[in-house]
């Protein structure tokens, strides 16, 4: 857990993680509050309060007496909402951060291209 | 089901509790957070009927709390209780033939996993042994309203894990009014659902524990900017470090602009600001 976010958005966000790296697929069971809780020893409260957030938002579904389970769409519905934050928030923080270092546009990308050829 | 209607308890000309008006009703884990002397233990006292309110009233179910009328679904042991000299296994036994509500074996569950010696006398326990017969004995009842005051004082960094992970199953298996009074805040903050913060005999605060999570954060960066920025905010307390500050706020979280950083606060940070108050220049 980092210290800058609240520990119930830092829950969402490896539970949609999993989601969108296909750990969970659509209408696969997530792990339980309980599990939650003790997996990332974490106050249950704040496992409830993330999955049920996450509920609200469409990404999961209630089963009755089974679990929480993936909804339709959910992978989508949270690739979408990452992309516009790194299009928009963290490709700004990127800027910034190369402005302040002194390296070029044409430079990063340059270095953008050996590090994919890396990655290849 | 708990109503304290303007309880006031004073002893001599000392406020022990000035003027609490304080309601619960759901099941859940309660944290009641207070210096000391601050009256977490007066409270407690004064639920169980242990002791008189020198003005205002106690209900209980509808009924109200009195030495006379002490509340059948309120459990309580007051920390110490000398006269308890019988060995850990009889006292075990006691409890479970005078209360319906004792779980015997989820008693000597506890025994087991705390490796606490069921033949020993409750004088020959160690401190932080004693302590663990009365939250034993205090835990095990599953009656509606348990009081725990310092559960874990004297306790090592192991037995006091392994306290929490038994509170909470204890809970989960019989969801009910567990109060729950220590000063070892960030590691009660992993069970408890709900915070009762008291300062000199007055409810400061009563809220569930998912609101510190979002809403206690530090904003920390140059002077001028934090200052400005948190100006309308509601600012809990904050620490000056030459050019730099750290504000402490309660409310709604914000997105902070490039160059202050924003922290979420911890239980115990958060109690130590609000019940301190003062800014450390």
């Amino acid at each position: 857990m980092n210290d800058a976010q609240p520990v119930f958005q830092q829950i969402m966000e490896r539970i949609e993680s999993d989601v969108i790296t296909g750990v969970y697929k659509t209408d696969d069971l997530i792990i339980s509050t309980t599990q939650i809780s003790k997996l990332y020893s974490v106050n249950p409260t704040t496992a409830v309060k993330a999955v049920s957030k996450l509920t609200d938002a469409g990404i999961l579904y209630k089963r009755r007496g089974i679990g929480m389970c993936v909804a339709e769409g959910a992978r989508e519905m949270i690739t979408k909402r990452r992309k516009d934050t790194f299009l928009n928030e963290t490709l700004e923080a990127i800027l910034r951060e190369t402005k302040t270092l002194g390296i070029s546009i044409p430079e990063l990308i340059e270095i953008l291209k050996e590090k994919e050829k890396e990655h290849d | 089901m708990i109503d304290f209607q303007n309880v006031t308890k004073s002893y001599g000309g000392t406020m022990a509790i000035d003027n609490i008006r304080l309601s619960i009703s759901e099941p859940g884990i309660y944290c009641l957070l207070g210096k000391n002397g601050a009256g977490k233990t007066t409270l407690m006292k004064l639920l169980a009927g242990h002791i008189v309110a020198t003005d205002g009233r106690i209900m209980v179910e509808g009924k109200e709390v009195s030495p006379g009328h002490m509340p059948e679904s309120v459990n309580f042991i007051e920390s110490n209780s000398e006269q308890f000299n019988m060995k850990v296994s009889a006292l075990i036994d006691t409890a479970a033939s005078l209360q319906d509500e004792f779980d015997r074996d989820f008693a000597l569950e506890m025994v087991r996993r705390f490796d606490l010696n069921p033949s020993k006398r409750y004088k020959q326990l160690s401190f932080g042994m004693k302590t663990m017969l009365t939250t034993i004995l205090t835990l095990a009842n599953n009656s509606r309203v348990v009081l725990l005051d310092e559960p874990v004082l004297g306790f090592d960094a192991i037995m006091r894990d392994q306290f929490n992970t038994l509170l909470l199953e204890s809970y989960q298996a019989h969801p009910r009014i567990i109060i729950v009074s220590t000063h070892l805040i960030d590691e009660i903050a992993k069970v408890i659902e709900k915070l009762i913060i008291i300062n000199n005999g007055k409810i400061l605060l009563q809220t569930g524990i998912e609101d510190i999570d979002e809403k206690a954060y530090t904003l920390t960066g140059p002077k001028d900017a934090v200052l400005r920025l948190t100006k309308n905010l509601n600012c809990i307390g904050s620490t000056a470090i030459g050019s730099m500050v750290a504000v402490h706020i309660y409310g709604d979280r914000i997105t902070p602009p490039e160059g202050i950083a924003i922290d979420r606060m911890t239980l115990q940070d958060f109690f130590i600001r609000i019940v301190g108050g003062k800014s450390h220049e």
